[in-house]
């Protein structure tokens, strides 16, 4: 509203018009638009450690093991059919009294053709709680089971996810997983291990 | 002057007028797009690169995991390849299923001469040192039966500390 310099007053309209001018602003975009979008990354990658039970590298996890921690063993048995949880647990967390020992098993079905994940987990967290210096457990896995399958039990075992003040929080379960395949008897795999010597030769190792 | 749209045409004259009509484009719905565009390819930014030969007939299984991978020596299993490096070295896989030996022997001798090679170079470079790591980049569909052949034959091969590459599950 402008006041006119007479007695009289009359109200103008002033219509302004400002137009920014956005050839600047269009020419960051499409140099940034293009550069961001070649340097986008729409599947994020990640890493899954896993050890053979035959393994050196078990021994680096190994250092925790080596002092009793309340279970002698976990093994866990994938197959088509669905999962077992065996373990062998002591009574006393310090797991020195030998004869306190206790081996127990839990068969997990498929439901719906489906693994009962949640199932196994609430067990492993049963067990975290009793024995939480434990972090090994051993998939003993069958031939047919695929590759999919695996990393999800393996998440299951590794980390239990929850939410608290609507914030998702994850507490470690049975970290280092050893792969391996189911014995035949008590310590012998099935697959045939071949010497890698005549390769060695060939290749002048030592 | 009044400006509709793409048309600027006088006040007085607006039926008519000379048939004067200069169009200027419009560019507010544009930047709104680029500004759109912007917010979510800066959200999608990634500081760190994942240095990966990507096998595109290869779909990772996806994992709660967020550790980084680290670069180094990776195998690819695919459901009738085997690469190293990107480089295939098997190329038909299908005895390998009945198979019951677990080494596999060209594998291996990829494997064991990638070893050595880095073995030497760790006696020339100080700094360098050779960790053993390797990342195994396989379908998801790949059976176990073939799996555990190829980390068998990575162990063997002086490559123990094994990473399985995933995609990040959100």
């Amino acid at each position: 509203m402008k006041p006119s310099l007479g007695g009289k007053r009359h109200l103008t309209r002033e219509v302004l018009s400002a137009n920014v001018d956005l050839t600047p602003i269009m020419c960051l975009f499409i140099i940034l638009v293009p550069l961001l979008l070649m340097t986008a990354v729409f599947e994020r990658l990640a890493a899954l450690k896993a050890f053979l039970p035959e393994a050196s590298t078990l021994a680096e996890t190994g250092n925790k093991a080596k002092e009793p921690t309340g279970i002698v063993e976990l093994k866990l048995f994938v197959r088509e059919d669905g999962l077992e949880l065996e373990g062998t647990l002591s009574h006393d967390p310090g797991g020195k009294e030998k004869e306190n020992y206790e081996d127990v098993r839990y068969s997990l079905p498929l439901e719906s053709d489906r693994y009962a994940l949640e199932e196994l987990q609430k067990i492993l967290k049963k067990f975290k709680h009793d024995y939480p210096r434990h972090e090994e457990i051993v998939f003993l896995i069958a031939d047919g089971v695929t590759y999919d399958v695996i990393v999800q039990a393996m998440d299951t075992c590794r980390e239990e996810i929850y939410e608290e003040n609507g914030q998702k929080m994850s507490r470690s379960l049975f970290p280092a997983i050893a792969l391996s395949e189911p014995f035949k008897e008590d310590g012998v795999f099935e697959g045939l291990r071949k010497g890698t010597r005549e390769i060695d030769n060939k290749l002048g190792v030592q | 002057m009044i400006t509709r749209g793409l048309k600027t045409v006088s006040r007085f004259g607006q039926e008519r007028g000379r048939g004067f009509a200069s169009s200027a484009l419009l560019l507010t719905p544009l930047v709104d797009m680029f500004t759109i565009l912007l917010v979510f390819l800066l959200m999608n930014y990634s500081t760190g690169g994942d240095l990966m030969y990507m096998v595109r007939s290869i779909l990772m299984p996806e994992s709660l995991s967020k550790e980084q991978l680290e670069p180094t020596v990776e195998v690819a299993v695919a459901k009738d390849k085997i690469y190293v490096d990107g480089q295939v070295v098997m190329d038909d896989l299908t005895t390998w299923f009945k198979e019951p030996t677990l080494l596999m022997p060209v594998l291996y001798e990829n494997l064991k001469l990638k070893a050595l090679e880095y073995r030497k170079m760790e006696e020339k470079v100080p700094l360098f040192h050779f960790s053993g790591k390797v990342i195994i980049q396989a379908d998801r569909g790949i059976p176990f039966q073939l799996l555990k052949k190829v980390l068998y034959t990575a162990d063997r091969a002086d490559f123990p500390y094994i990473s399985l590459a995933v995609f990040q599950k959100d």
